[in-house]
């Protein structure tokens, strides 16, 4: 017979042909009849009659038939929905439980997702690579142009190495300038990550030159705000600092630039600028982050060992690279961006699979429960006929219905709880990928929805349908009982494990958070204001400090060229050495370098541990000077004072960027400050006066004003120097710290109401269990009692009994965290993975939670009345 | 009528493929040969033989096909596979076995 894929059709041609079928067969016996003698009505009469029941022969003939299985799985899918509403209460809570167990893995799934699996949002990005450089112990540094031209003439493996450096200018416009962030681009870097311009066109290389930028690329953003979207924009030009400058192109809309946290590369950029790249500095200044895209074949691995090969030749080349042993890394360029958050994800994605199982746990304790109170009706089928695994099927598919509707609403837990971790605003991933619950966070939640329903399904179906019919049919299912409790026990101790181990991993995570809370930066964040403002020389910087300093209810104002623990601003480090250090040696040493006014310190409270702080004398004609931190002065002097001790730093007393290596006599010494992380603790750090640095300096103020009543006071002092120049990006020191603080805070929080969730529904289980036991030993509780068992023994008994399991699974979890904990490592500060005191108290809190949900029952054990107890049946 | 005995749903498998090892035939033609064969002692009851047709082929000893009959009627034709033709040896022996062991205890040769 033809085989048809459509099994409705499958339905109907096997229909017709059964049908055809038996009636040939009736009308041969007809036939047959006939020539036996009778007449043609009685035949047919009599053919029918011996043929039997048509319906119930076809009825048995369909159930013999291949696909057979649609037909009884819609008649499964009816029963099942009849069987949940009888037991409505089960149902409802088993189908919360699912939710809530699938639901917390849609909104985890769905950040996972976005973030670790999407591809970046550019053309060939699997074939991107980050191209990092090497000094020494510093693996992360970005490239000089020297650099940059060099590996572009030697690389085999990539077609394509462009580079990037983000700094801020100045937008006039009508009003107030604006202040933008500005990316200078190598000629190529634009057509690497985007195909097409949405207006306009990309750079080529003829728009590097030397002299100046002739040309430029401006963000949608940028079109929007200032040319109204007018599509007349190209040619036209736009003033960037002192230039004025043709605009060429337009980005499209959704342009991002997605870098590694550490390169501090905002996402938005509104200004791109070209960059020449020539072999014209071999030491020229390092300053951009580069990408590269291999060849098609071309591997990362492969990659590698070519950079390794050209660090080597380069290393030949320029006596500075050598001797500050530089190298190169290469990494796929998602890989880089999401080193720093894909351990946390994936362990909150590893911590939510633990509550999906605490939840599946309990849905099995609720169908075996369920599973006990329709033993009768179980009973009943079974004695009729049911073949055991046509009741498995039946009771699996109960189960994976529970699943599916559990499934839908997880949905919608799913989508409430991503929305509440996106409000807790994690910056480091919102940077990364659009979040959102999308067709691939669907797909997965149906999926685990259904696996979920077969796991904690399977269970209850095989131990439900073991079914001795002869015992079972004399009353009461209680043989039974006895092997469904020890699955009981098993699920509760498998719950009670996996809690402790989430409420073990939240307690270090949430005491880690603690520990960073209490980091003293090295600075007071409290009541300081800062902002920024264009470029300017000393005498500009020095008239707007001083005229802010001079505003009632200020303290103290002062600038910096880097604030502390600001993520949006390039860093500037470099080697220094002492006058001791061997030449071999002298460029093993990093440090970040800041230019500072002074009172900088007195105004973010930094603490001036030794000498002094620099004065307006303090310029490039008298002595050049600089203030060290307690850590450089501790490395580079052991056991002497630094004061008076000198140090060779690389700065530009002749102008803006233009760095010399420069002898500074330390006549300060101050506490560390935490620049980029509270945790980790940094390189040493030099600062120098502004007038030996000139760079574009960030202001500070320390004030217990408002900002909105000190920024006006601010703006107007800075209208009276300058009537061009704005006062931009206002954020205080406090909001600057608590960013640092966000990926702690986030993770504790989240690992939290994952614990919380998790204690929750195994709290429930246990009562559930509890309370269960309860019920079905109630007649063999009145029993006892009429024995002369008092009330206390009995409740005894029964936690004993149900206090046991609990107690095997917080051995089982103490075991679990001592495995897992050392994954958390590179989350923790302050705590080791195997801190006993967390260990302890959680486990001991866990107990009490576990005891209170068994008392609870366990109490209306005493309360049995024996009379009762005993008639109860 | 001669005295005639119902059959027996695990024996009636046994007959079906025992008739169809000798030639395919349809459905009234195997209850008619084995009535005949039987000299008319065991009756199948026409409600049990469809059944027992489909369960075989679905267990794939035997194979189906559309084809004419006597009269020119279309009738579906049942044959025996390789893997009937297995089954089909090994419960005759089990048959054999079977009788064997009751005949003693029944004390009859």
């Amino acid at each position: 017979m033809r085989f048809s894929w459509n099994p409705f059709r499958r339905k109907r041609e096997f229909e017709r042909s059964m049908s055809e079928e038996l009636r040939f067969y009736v009308e041969q016996q007809t036939a047959a009849n006939i020539a036996a003698g009778m007449a043609p009505e009685e035949a047919r009469r009599r053919a029918r009659l011996q043929f039997g029941a048509e319906e119930g022969v076809k009825a048995e003939c369909r159930e013999e038939r291949r696909g057979f299985w649609l037909d009884s799985l819609w008649a499964d899918v009816r029963y099942s929905a009849r069987v949940s509403r009888k037991h409505l209460a089960i149902t409802l809570m088993a189908v919360l439980t699912v939710a809530i167990g699938v639901g917390a893995n849609t909104a985890i799934f769905s950040v996972v997702h976005a973030v670790l699996l999407n591809p970046l949002p550019y053309p060939n990005a699997g074939r991107l690579a980050a191209i990092e450089s090497g000094f020494g112990e510093e693996l992360r540094a970005p490239a000089s142009r020297y650099e940059v031209a060099q590996l572009r003439m030697r690389s085999r493996l990539f077609d394509r190495i462009e580079g990037i450096w983000v700094t801020n200018g100045l937008v006039p416009g009508g009003g107030e300038p604006e202040q933008v962030k500005l990316g200078d681009v190598t000629e190529n870097f634009l057509s690497l990550l985007c195909a097409k311009p949405a207006l306009g066109r990309l750079f080529t290389a003829d728009d590097a030159i030397a002299k100046g930028p002739t040309a430029i690329v401006i963000s949608y953003g940028l079109w929007q705000r200032r040319f109204g979207g007018d599509p007349g924009v190209i040619g036209r030009t736009l003033r960037v600092g002192e230039y004025a400058i043709t605009i060429i192109g337009v980005m499209p809309q959704d342009f991002r630039l997605i870098f590694a946290d550490d390169q501090n590369i905002p996402a938005n950029v509104d200004i791109f600028m070209p960059v020449q790249i020539d072999l014209s500095e071999p030491d020229g200044p390092s300053f951009l982050h580069t990408i590269g895209r291999l060849r098609p074949g071309a591997n990362f691995a492969a990659a590698q060992s070519e950079a390794d090969s050209m660090a080597a030749q380069i290393r030949q080349l320029a006596p500075n690279f050598a001797a500050q042993d530089f190298s190169l890394h290469v990494a796929p360029l998602h890989q880089d961006d999401v080193r720093s958050v894909s351990r946390p994800l994936a362990l909150l994605f590893g911590g939510v699979g633990f509550v999906l199982l605490i939840a599946c746990a309990n849905v099995a304790n609720l169908l075996l429960a369920r599973a006990g109170a329709r033993g009768r009706e179980i009973t009943i089928r079974a004695a009729l006929g049911a073949s055991r695994s046509r009741m498995i099927r039946q009771l699996l598919t109960e189960s994976i219905l529970l699943g599916a509707a559990g499934g839908a609403a997880a949905l919608a837990v799913g989508w409430g709880a991503l929305q509440a971790m996106l409000a807790l605003r994690p910056e480091p991933l919102l940077r990364l990928a659009p979040i959102r619950l999308d067709a691939a966070a669907l797909a997965f939640t149906f999926a685990v929805a259904l696996a979920s329903g077969v796991a904690f399904g399977l269970l209850p179906a095989l131990a439900a349908s073991r079914v001795d019919l002869l015992d079972a049919l004399k009353g009461g299912a209680r043989g039974a009982t006895v092997g469904k409790s020890r699955w009981r026990a098993a699920l509760i101790s498998g719950e009670v494990a996996l809690s402790l181990a989430l409420l073990i991993g939240t307690g270090l995570l949430v005491r880690t958070l603690v520990e960073v809370l209490r980091v003293r930066p090295g600075f007071e964040a409290q009541n300081v204001l800062t902002y920024t403002t264009s470029p300017g020389g000393y005498e500009f910087v020095h008239r707007f400090t001083e005229s802010v300093a001079a505003i009632p209810g200020v303290e103290a104002a002062s600038a910096v060229s880097h604030l502390p623990l600001d993520g949006t601003h390039g860093n500037w480090y470099d080697t220094f050495y002492s006058e001791s250090t061997p030449p071999e040696l002298q460029s093993k040493n990093f440090a970040d370098c800041r230019s500072i006014l002074p009172g900088y310190f007195r105004t973010v409270g930094a603490t001036l541990i030794e000498g002094r702080d620099f004065t307006e004398s303090d310029d490039a004609a008298h002595e050049h000077v600089a203030i060290v931190d307690d850590a450089l002065a501790r490395e580079t002097w052991p056991g002497e004072s630094a004061l008076g001790k000198k140090v060779n730093v690389s700065d530009s007393p002749k102008g803006f960027y233009q760095f010399e290596r420069d002898w500074v006599v330390v006549v300060g010494v101050v506490k560390h400050v935490q620049n980029f992380s509270l945790t980790a603790s940094g390189r040493p750090q030099i600062y120098v006066p502004f007038q030996l640095a000139p760079r574009p300096m960030s202001y500070v103020v320390r004030s217990s004003l408002p900002a909105a009543s000190l920024v006006p006071q601010i703006r107007e002092q800075l209208r009276k120097i300058n009537q061009q120049a704005p006062v931009a990006r206002v954020i205080s020191l406090a909001a600057l710290v608590e960013g640092a603080r966000s990926q702690s805070r986030f993770v504790a929080f989240l690992a939290a109401a994952l614990a919380a969730i998790a204690l929750l529904l195994a709290s429930i289980g246990i009562t559930g269990v509890t309370s269960y036991s309860v019920t079905q030993r109630t007649s063999e509780i009145g029993i006892r009692m009429t024995l002369g068992a008092g009330p206390r023994e009995v409740l005894r008994g029964i936690l004993r009994q149900n206090l046991r399991p609990v107690v095997a699974g917080l051995a089982a979890g103490l075991a679990m965290a001592l495995v897992l904990t050392p994954l958390l490592q590179s989350l923790l500060f302050g705590v080791k993975p195997y801190d006993p005191l967390t260990f302890m108290l959680l486990a001991g809190f866990l107990l009490v939670v576990a005891f209170a949900a068994c008392y609870v029952p366990a109490r209306r054990a005493m309360r049995v009345d024996p009379m009762v107890a005993l008639r109860y049946e | 009528m001669s005295p005639s005995v119902e059959v027996l749903q695990g024996t009636l498998d046994l007959l079906i493929l025992k008739t169809l090892a000798l030639e395919p035939m349809h459905g009234w033609g195997i209850a008619q040969r084995i009535q005949q064969v039987s000299k008319e002692v065991l009756q199948v009851q026409q409600g049990s033989l469809y059944p027992a047709l489909y369960r075989l082929e679905r267990k794939g000893l035997i194979q189906a096909e559309w084809g004419a009959s006597e009269n020119n009627r279309r009738a579906k034709y049942y044959s025996l596979t390789k893997l009937g033709r297995a089954q089909l040896e090994r419960e005759i022996a089990d048959w054999d076995l079977l009788s064997a062991a009751v005949a003693s205890i029944l004390q009859r040769a």
